[in-house]
């Protein structure tokens, strides 16, 4: 059986044909078209069936019946809807854009995307993970402000893409507090607060904090206990504190490193406190040194005990040369105390160091 | 970091160098205290119109 085109019309009922159809005859350069002509607020489909038994529909409003694109199960879901206004598509289901092979990706396009995992319980907090929508040059991942709530302000995470940086809790603003920088020959992790601010690495062995370590200007690091007692700090200039669990009774390092030349002499002066009535040991050792014989250089250990400005000073071990001069302790005034490089009389240079260990009053 | 304080008496003298700034010279007003790159022990250094010149490498000894 045959037609012939511009052929019928049915004014109505429905028609069947057993096998296959084919609209068009492969003309070439002309668009083939199969209409579906409906009214509006009725489906526009295609349905599948097994006999007659449905098992998908597409088609406009296929199961809504509105202007939605729509791919319908036939038992009840509506699996992939296209709004027709927005071109928002809504799957139903797990979805899987590829098969599982390298170079298959997702990409999400527009100037700021965010992706949006939300419980549909309502009783926790969704997430939102967004590039360029919160944080210029990162990506945030933002809690809703409230349980099931779809509202995200305030990153909890935040990866800097420019500077190579990663923010906890930096919320809104660029990460500052907390950057990991990465090169082929380096591997820094640097934590960064305000110019006048501490900050702190705190330990705990399971609900138990065993102990931190605070930075500030004052002190590069300083080891704290359990209490909150400083134990140990370094300063910038390198003068070790070794507080022995209780501020300022225990056994403190300064160290003095340069260069000078045999003729030179210097003080370095360390500030002690004033022994009053009682009295005051430190240990010094010091040495300067221009050549390889020790006619060129000097070298001293010694204890000094102090009360005041008076001194006595108990050598361990002591080289002083006419040449690179020697080392020599006082006090100066009460409360500080005075290592003396004297000069001897060859002008050759080199580098020296003083090492005094104290307790201060 | 290879920087440290280079104390000159004011009349341009080296007197030493040091990793920590000495407030004893740089409260005192007949010293200058420069935080600069390190110096090389092995030459003499001098404060000229307020500039470090480095000066003659220090002779070498024979003796032994």
């Amino acid at each position: 059986m045959s037609f012939q085109a511009s052929a019928f019309i049915f004014a109505q009922g429905a028609a069947t044909f057993n096998g296959n159809v084919t609209v068009g005859s492969a003309i070439a350069a002309t668009n083939i078209e199969f209409n579906l002509s409906g009214v509006s607020g009725k489906a526009k489909r295609i349905q599948f069936q097994d006999g007659v038994t449905g098992q998908w529909l597409l088609g406009q409003g296929a199961a809504s019946e509105t202007s939605a694109f729509e791919l319908y199960n036939a038992t009840g879901t509506i699996v992939l809807s296209v709004n027709k206004s927005t071109n928002i598509s809504t799957f139903n289901g797990s979805t899987t854009f590829a098969a599982k092979t390298n170079g298959n990706n997702v990409t999400l396009s527009s100037n700021g995307t965010a992706m949006e995992m939300y419980n549909t319980s309502g009783t926790v907090k969704n997430w939102q993970i967004s590039s360029q929508v919160v944080n210029s040059q990162c990506m945030d991942f933002t809690p809703s402000t409230a349980n099931g709530g779809t509202t995200y302000s305030t990153p909890i995470l935040t990866i800097d893409g420019e500077q190579n940086r990663v923010g906890v809790g930096t919320g809104t603003s660029r990460p500052l507090t907390l950057f990991h920088t990465y090169s082929a020959t380096d591997n820094l992790s640097t934590f960064q607060a305000g110019s006048s601010s501490g900050i702190q690495l705190r330990f705990r062995h399971g609900s138990t904090l065993t102990g931190y370590i605070n930075s500030n200007t004052t002190n590069i690091f300083s080891v704290y206990n359990t209490n909150s007692t400083e134990l140990v700090s370094v300063t910038p200039g390198g003068d070790v504190f070794h507080y022995g669990g209780t501020s300022n009774q225990g056994l403190w390092t300064y160290v003095q490193v340069g260069s000078c030349t045999g003729q030179n002499t210097f003080n370095f002066d360390v500030t002690v406190g004033d022994e009053g009535g009682g009295g005051n040991i430190f240990k010094v050792e010091a040495g300067f040194a221009h050549y390889s014989a020790m006619a060129y250089n000097c070298l001293a250990e010694f204890y000094i005990s102090c009360r005041s400005t008076g001194y006595a000073t108990t050598d361990v071990v002591r080289v002083d040369t006419a040449y690179g001069g020697s080392f020599t302790g006082s006090k100066s005034d009460a409360s500080t105390l005075r290592i003396t490089k004297n000069a001897g009389n060859y002008p050759g240079g080199g580098r020296y160091w003083i090492r005094v260990t104290k307790v201060t009053y | 970091m290879n920087k440290e304080y280079c104390i000159f008496k004011k009349t341009g003298e080296f007197v030493f160098t040091a990793n920590n700034e000495p407030q004893n010279y740089s409260n005192d007003s007949d010293y200058v205290v420069i935080y600069s790159d390190r110096l090389d022990p092995s030459y003499s250094y001098s404060l000229v119109n307020g500039e470090i010149v480095k000066g003659d490498k220090w002779p070498e000894i024979t003796e032994e």
